[in-house]
């Protein structure tokens, strides 16, 4: 197994994130409408959503959804 | 005349109805989704039925999940994330479909090697090495050979759907696996006494 630079650095970062309580992506699903409202309006991230904040960091995949959630919501906005 | 926005509670109560009621809201919703969706996957390759299809899927779901409804957002927000879920699996499968994942399982079986680097100084080629030797021994001596794969499959950029999918798992599962690994990493790092500060220097 070889392991690029790059790949390592994702390594090394997810491993710094990683805590002991996380949430998954169904977890995370659950909070993501909410998540987004925030992020749109450019308000600080409630307690009750760092959680989801922690898990963006980690998993690519939800955070893909979340920008497009974002922009879909921040152009509902305008 | 255009209907008053709904508010959340009309949503959902409308969304249950099985009458003319339920019947104009989900029309409502399905333009919502059908928009929102156009809008962030159009670059991405969907083309209007493909949107329309997720829009589709994603009003069953609603309506099958809408006591998960808790109001902390606006509905239609809520019923645009799982639309989200639905589309974005979607693509990343057609995405990943063809990769085969048994020579990512190969991968994670043979011996780690790194990318070969000249550091500027002595001392952070020695750093380097230090994290490194460290990372291949976690990897190599304290995972098991599922969380092997799992993390070779993650670092080639693999959605966890998709890897849940081949190894015959389920995502929460999957995810468990996953955390556990890092936190393998992380502890292991720790017992070394390798501090962020060192590995910013060198990898950042």
């Amino acid at each position: 197994m070889r392991l690029r630079d790059e790949q390592v650095r994702s390594l090394l970062n997810a491993s710094r994130e990683t805590r002991d309580v996380e949430i998954d992506c169904d977890d995370f699903l659950s909070l993501m409408a909410e998540y987004a409202e925030v992020r749109a309006e450019g308000r600080a991230v409630p307690e009750g959503l760092e959680k989801a904040c922690a898990h963006e960091r980690l998993c690519a995949s939800c955070r893909e959804e979340l920008a497009a959630l974002v922009e879909i919501v921040s152009g509902a906005r305008r | 005349m255009r209907r008053a926005p709904r508010e959340n509670a009309e949503w959902v109560r409308a969304i249950a109805d099985d009458g003319a009621d339920g019947e104009a809201a989900r029309r409502d919703l399905r333009e919502v989704l059908v928009t929102g969706l156009m809008r962030v996957l159009t670059a991405r390759g969907a083309d209007e039925d493909l949107c329309e299809d997720f829009a589709q899927e994603a009003l069953l779901r609603v309506r099958e999940r809408l006591g998960g409804f808790r109001g902390e957002s606006r509905f239609t927000s809520w019923a645009l994330s799982i639309a989200m879920r639905i589309a974005f699996d979607d693509l990343r499968h057609k995405r990943w479909r063809d990769v085969s994942f048994d020579a990512m399982l190969e991968g994670a079986r043979s011996p780690l090697v790194f990318e070969p680097r000249v550091e500027a100084t002595q001392e952070r080629s020695a750093v380097r090495e230090r994290v490194l030797r460290a990372l291949a021994d976690v990897i190599e001596g304290k995972l098991t050979e599922k969380q092997r794969a799992v993390l070779v499959a993650e670092l080639e950029g693999m959605p966890h759907a998709e890897i849940a999918e081949r190894l015959g798992m389920k995502q929460n599962a999957l995810y468990k696996l996953s955390h556990d690994a890092r936190k393998s990493v992380k502890v292991h790092l720790e017992a070394l006494g390798i501090c962020e500060a060192d590995v910013l220097w060198v990898f950042e």
